[in-house]
């Protein structure tokens, strides 16, 4: 508990936390600005651009304990310190310490999209993950499952369509490209049974019209005994960006049950 | 004391060699290299069947002659065959040239020398590449300055080489991730497109600026992007509700802007992730930046101000160009859709 106090205190010093900023380069340097950019403080890898911008301007070297604790959303006042602490231990202080890849298939985009179905507002949740392609030597995010209560659809989705690997960027823009012209993607979206082919067909109809993308979350499910989730936290602080915002301690059977509750997959794929 | 084997020797002469010669720089100006180790600078004034005559110094024999090289790139090496030398002409003087130890010609349009190694930007597809600084046996850059390694491995290699226009072409390799260099090139080449575009956007929102010349600015600002079709996503932290424009929308809604003109003005900081390759064979990447937006009055005071965060898709992909009337691949970053964030006013 004493060594967690002193790290967070210690985070607090050099990376900063909630301290109110204005407008300067700094607080745009040390916003986590895309997942990717996550992934690398996570993983403290050499050239990231806070570790360049602290040692530019501070002379600071900063540890990966010290990135890793940055990473938490400080705004929450409910984080369990033993938790915490104990993932410290798991991430950092391990012989072989586990690393992130944005290339690992057990990392999902959770994509709340909001829309309008027969005249009323609804919400819809696609669940993406990255798509190695070995054969092409090429990387996409594809639709792994969904849900639309509305349309009594839930579940795993076995489709073709993909989307640029950058899309994540633009919290999936690229969906407004799809659902445009949703007749276009059909061919791709699995059989007429499949969710997605019955969400695009009722998009086709002009049943169900896509406003925009309400809400993304990554769901990190590649550390043995961890879950955490990744949220956007935009304000005027050093501690905003993507950040971690739950914190799950999670077994094999605890993951599948998370897999199939927050993001209708029931088989891991 | 153990010998060093032969071959250790000879690399470590060559590595010693590239010290000297290849990070030192070579004027522009005539130069003949000699048999005996010899450099004599001078102009050229003609080569006839036996000798290379030069102004002011005594003549050089062929027997002599390593390699000679002109102000203006040109190349004089010796032959086997009755003509006894032959010139190969710098004719394509745009581009640096890069000879290599097996009498490959690449046409460059940048090339840097850091740690031994050579980076380059191939003319003939835009595409980056390195070569180790061994395979390098002559460098001719366009302004008649060239860098070399040892006189008589490029006079070996220039033997083989039948012009100085005949260009060899490496084909990249492919992989998720562009390589180091690629990548610090194209992400250099996204960052100045997205100010390109911010620049145009000063334009488009500067109510004195001339009709025509906003049209223009239009149009520039359209090239910039991958297609026509691609969407700017505009969000407010103080509304729910994202606005959606086409990039031409989005450029004439800037023109719309009720201010007599607008500065944006960059953060010095922009975050680029790693590009990666998509299954289409394009790369794709994230600009991340931050710009503060101040629009004026007509008495030139800011009645509005705010921060605005963009994140830029961009796409590196190959794209044809008629050169000589040739069409030559190359590749170059486009952007593409753009999430802008008006996060808060000032």
């Amino acid at each position: 508990m004493k060594l967690l106090m002193g790290l967070l205190l210690m985070a607090h010093i050099t990376l900063g936390q909630n301290t109110p900023m204005h407008f300067d380069d700094e607080n745009f340097a040390y916003k986590v600005k895309q997942v990717d950019e996550f992934i690398e403080r996570f993983n403290n890898t050499n050239e990231t651009l806070i570790k360049d911008y602290l040692k530019d301007r501070y002379q600071l070297e900063v540890s990966r304990e010290q990135l890793v604790i940055s990473l938490f959303d400080a705004s929450n006042p409910g984080w369990n310190r033993e938790q915490v602490s104990q993932f410290l231990e798991d991430v950092v202080h391990q012989k072989e310490p586990p690393y992130l890849s944005f290339y690992d298939q057990d990392w999902y985009a959770k994509v709340i999209c909001e829309g309008v179905y027969k005249e009323e507002k609804v919400n819809f949740t696609l669940v993406l993950s990255i798509k190695n392609n070995a054969h092409k030597d090429a990387v996409n995010w594809g639709i792994n499952s969904m849900e639309a209560t509305f349309m009594g659809l839930s579940g795993d989705v076995d489709s073709d369509i993909v989307l640029p690997p950058n899309s994540h960027g633009t919290d999936f823009l690229e969906l407004k490209h799809i659902f445009s012209a949703p007749q276009d993607y059909m061919g791709q979206a699995g059989d007429k049974s499949s969710p997605i082919n019955k969400l695009l067909k009722s998009m086709a109809k002009r049943e169900l019209a896509f406003k925009q993308v309400k809400k993304v979350s990554y769901h990190f499910m590649q550390l043995d005994h961890w879950i955490f989730k990744v949220e956007e936290f935009d304000r005027m602080e050093k501690n905003n960006g993507w950040l971690i915002s739950e914190l799950l301690p999670a077994g094999t059977a605890e993951k599948a049950k998370y897999l199939k509750s927050q993001l209708f997959i029931s088989l891991a794929k | 004391m153990t010998e060093l084997p032969t071959d250790m020797i000879k690399l470590k002469f060559r590595l010693l060699m590239l010290c000297v010669f290849l990070f030192s720089k070579g004027y522009a100006q005539d130069v003949v290299y000699t048999q005996e180790g010899k450099k004599v600078e001078g102009k050229i004034k003609t080569v006839n069947t036996t000798q290379v005559l030069l102004e002011s110094k005594q003549p050089i024999n062929l027997t002599d002659l390593v390699i000679g090289i002109k102000a203006n790139g040109d190349v004089l090496i010796p032959t086997d065959k009755d003509a006894a030398c032959r010139w190969l002409v710098n004719e394509d003087k745009q581009y640096h040239k890069i000879i290599t130890v097996n009498a490959e010609v690449f046409a460059a349009e940048k090339v840097d020398i850091i740690n031994k190694k050579v980076a380059y930007q191939d003319y003939l597809n835009g595409r980056r590449f390195v070569l180790d600084a061994l395979e390098v046996a002559l460098i001719i850059y366009n302004n008649g300055i060239y860098k070399m390694t040892d006189p008589q491995i490029a006079r070996k290699s220039l033997e083989k080489v039948k012009d100085l226009k005949t260009y060899t072409s490496r084909k990249p390799v492919s992989s998720i991730e562009l390589s180091p260099e690629e990548q610090d090139y194209f992400s250099r080449r996204a960052r100045k497109k997205t100010e390109a575009l911010s620049l145009y956007l000063s334009i488009l929102s500067d109510a004195k600026a001339d009709e025509l010349y906003q049209d223009d600015a239009v149009t520039q600002a359209i090239g910039l992007f991958v297609d026509e079709d691609r969407l700017v996503e505009v969000t407010s932290l103080n509304s729910d509700s994202a606005r959606y424009y086409k990039i031409d929308q989005y450029l004439n809604h800037i023109r719309m802007l009720p201010y007599s003109r607008v500065e944006i003005l960059w953060n010095q900081i922009a975050y680029i992730n790693q590009i990666k390759r998509a299954a289409d064979g394009n790369y794709y990447g994230l600009i991340s930046i931050e710009q503060i937006f101040r629009g004026f009055n007509d008495e030139n005071r800011v009645i509005y101000e705010d921060v605005t965060r963009k994140n830029l898709q961009v796409v590196v992909k190959p794209y044809n160009q008629m050169i000589d009337g040739k069409e030559i691949q190359k590749w170059d970053v486009f952007l593409s859709d753009i999430g802008v964030q008006n996060t808060s006013s000032l």
